[in-house]
């Protein structure tokens, strides 16, 4: 039983399939439902065309370097189920697992299902993430989450804070800014990536230098890792990148993470330019390494020259305070990130705060598999380019796990 | 001593890393000092007893600290702001040194000012609209160590990303004062 009808999920179905294993999938909406209906306007993947890649189903498109839209994910997505003929079972939402008879009962708003393994991958960002301190904001002040926020005009006039600098934040406090609502960006650690360095698409370096398929069991401080935002990129069809200091001309106002609210004040950390500092010397590090590779495969001559980026400018003395009484803040985007929703999932799989227990997506519950998710097995697990070699471990997997479970 | 590296016990540090990875109980630490006045503006605090590792654990000696007014008070101390410069310094040396440490980069000379500008009308009362506080610190690191320039200031970044005092002076902290009764 396959929980999700999205990339992963189908993506597993086409590994089962081609094993005999007879599975279901279960969509509560259709086929990349969320890609459709919980993106905003101008949302565009990070990852270019090329890599948009999934077993038996890579991009064939006439734009291989070009990012997809929300749509047109979608679209891709519906296709591929097409293409592998996946046994999916649309609107269908699950309503509970749990264990049975040696298996698992899945109860569904069709009725409930039988099966002796199940494969979550129902997504890693079903639910947008607030820091505690969103209860302080004063009344009369709007606050969004990017799965709701669809464009500008959604907001009030005046101000707008983002909290967040992720690849969502930094867009959607460009796109605000540029609507003539006034942006203040609070962010913490961050990962500054160009969008083209040396001519080529960054993500094509992150694969030449193998960077993508860093292992979780290889990785240092794996918590760490699976806690990193996704880098400030954005897609697009003049591939241009989209940095603090981009968001800095146009008049965004930089301000350090959020701490906290009182009486209705919005105290900023301190530490902006150390966490500025970091994400620069961070990329600093990703260039050389990929400086290196190039030196190394004897390209030097073929590809572009190297180069460094300017520092992220900091002012001097950025306000920590924001009085949000004052009327300049009208709204607030809260790009603070996801979490999974897995609360129909009924068994005792969850850690004290509340994440699954799993070991690269084993999830500690015989024949029980989770997909998609920061880090789950390698560093491109999050991406839609993670799905492939994700799917073929796991399903491997399970496949033994079938084996060695007599069938009854 | 066969594995300190620049005085760090490699092996210690590791260990309790490992156990409190383990144990989060063993990582609850809670510090105390205490204070008495001693004339004029000034006090004396001491500091001794602690708790962490999952027991009361006691410093080598009691340590005392004297603090004072520059101006209307007689000599005894500097004043307890400046005793902030010093612990912000001393957190975010100690965690360059163990950066290094971690990595195996051989530090020869690690140094640093802090200065901190403030505005004491604030503190005087003389004008609300002005904080109590420092307006402006910086730590302003010289380093002479065994490896390239960009590695130094990752090592001056992590440890200040790291730094306990760092992160109490630039980001809220709730603090309670009350009466012993």
């Amino acid at each position: 039983m396959i929980i999700g009808g999205g990339h992963s999920g189908l993506a597993m179905s086409k590994r089962l399939a081609d094993r005999g294993i007879d599975h279901v999938v279960l969509e509560r909406g259709q086929a990349g439902e969320s890609w459709r209906s919980q993106r905003w306007d101008s949302f565009t993947l990070l990852t270019p065309n090329w890599q948009t890649k999934l077993p038996g189903g890579d991009y064939e498109g006439d734009d291989p370097d070009g990012f997809m839209t929300g749509p047109e994910v979608t679209d891709f997505i519906v296709d591929y189920g097409r293409k592998i003929a996946a046994p999916i079972e649309e609107h269908t939402a699950v309503e509970s697992v749990r264990a049975s008879n040696g298996g698992y009962e899945v109860v569904t708003s069709a009725g409930p299902w039988h099966c002796d393994t199940v494969v979550l991958a129902s997504g890693a960002n079903n639910l947008p993430l607030r820091p505690e301190c969103a209860d302080a904001v004063p009344d009369g002040i709007v606050g969004v989450n990017p799965l709701d926020y669809r464009r500008p005009t959604d907001l009030p006039d005046g101000g707008v804070m983002v909290v967040g600098a992720a690849a969502t934040g930094i867009q959607l406090a460009e796109e605000l800014q540029l609507s003539g609502r006034p942006v203040t960006l609070s962010l913490g650690e961050h990962v500054r990536m160009p969008r083209v360095y040396r001519g080529r698409d960054i993500q094509h370096w992150m694969e030449a230098i193998g960077r993508l398929d860093e292992r979780y069991d290889e990785v240092e401080e794996l918590r760490k890792a699976r806690k990193v935002a996704s880098p400030q990129l954005i897609g697009t069809a003049e591939r241009r990148t989209l940095d603090l200091n981009r968001l800095t001309d146009i008049g965004v106002q930089l301000r350090g993470r959020l701490g906290t609210i009182r009486d209705g004040v919005a105290l900023f950390s301190g530490g902006l330019r150390n966490h500025c500092a970091l994400a620069d010397q961070k990329l600093g590090r990703l260039l050389d390494d990929i400086d290196r590779w190039i030196g190394g495969q004897g390209l030097d001559g073929e590809v572009g020259a190297p180069h460094r980026y300017e520092p992220t400018r900091v002012e001097k003395s950025a306000p920590l305070m924001l009085d949000l009484t004052k009327g300049e803040i009208r709204s607030i985007v809260w790009a603070t990130g996801f979490q999974p929703d897995l609360s129909w999932l009924d068994l005792p799989v969850f850690d004290t705060g509340g994440r699954i227990r799993h070991d690269g997506g084993v999830v500690d519950a015989p024949g029980v598999y989770l997909l998609g998710g920061s880090f789950l097995r390698r560093r491109r697990s999050s991406f839609i380019h993670g799905a492939p070699a994700d799917s073929e471990d796991l399903a491997e997997h399970l496949a033994g796990y079938l084996a060695g479970h007599a069938t009854r | 001593m066969s594995d300190e590296f620049n005085g760090v016990p490699l092996d210690k540090m590791w260990g309790a890393i490992g156990r409190f990875r383990a144990d989060g109980e063993l990582a609850q630490f809670r510090f105390s000092a205490r204070n008495e006045w001693v004339e004029g503006m000034a006090s004396e605090s001491s500091i001794y007893e602690w708790h962490g590792l999952g027991a009361d654990q006691k410093h080598v000696e009691e340590f005392s600290f004297k603090a004072d007014h520059p101006t209307l008070g007689h000599g005894h101390g500097p004043t307890p702001q400046e005793y902030v410069l010093h612990a912000l310094a001393a957190c975010i040396t100690a965690g360059v040194i163990t950066g290094a440490a971690a990595r195996q980069i051989r530090l020869n000379r690690v140094s640093s000012s802090v200065c901190a500008d403030i505005d004491v009308r604030g503190v005087l009362g003389i004008d609300p609209d002005i904080r109590k506080g420092f307006s402006h610190v910086q730590v302003e690191f010289d380093i002479d160590a065994e490896c390239d320039d960009e590695t130094i200031d990752a090592l001056v970044a992590a440890g200040t990303k790291y730094s306990a005092v760092f992160d109490m002076l630039a980001n809220p902290t709730e603090v309670d004062v009350i009466r012993y009764r």
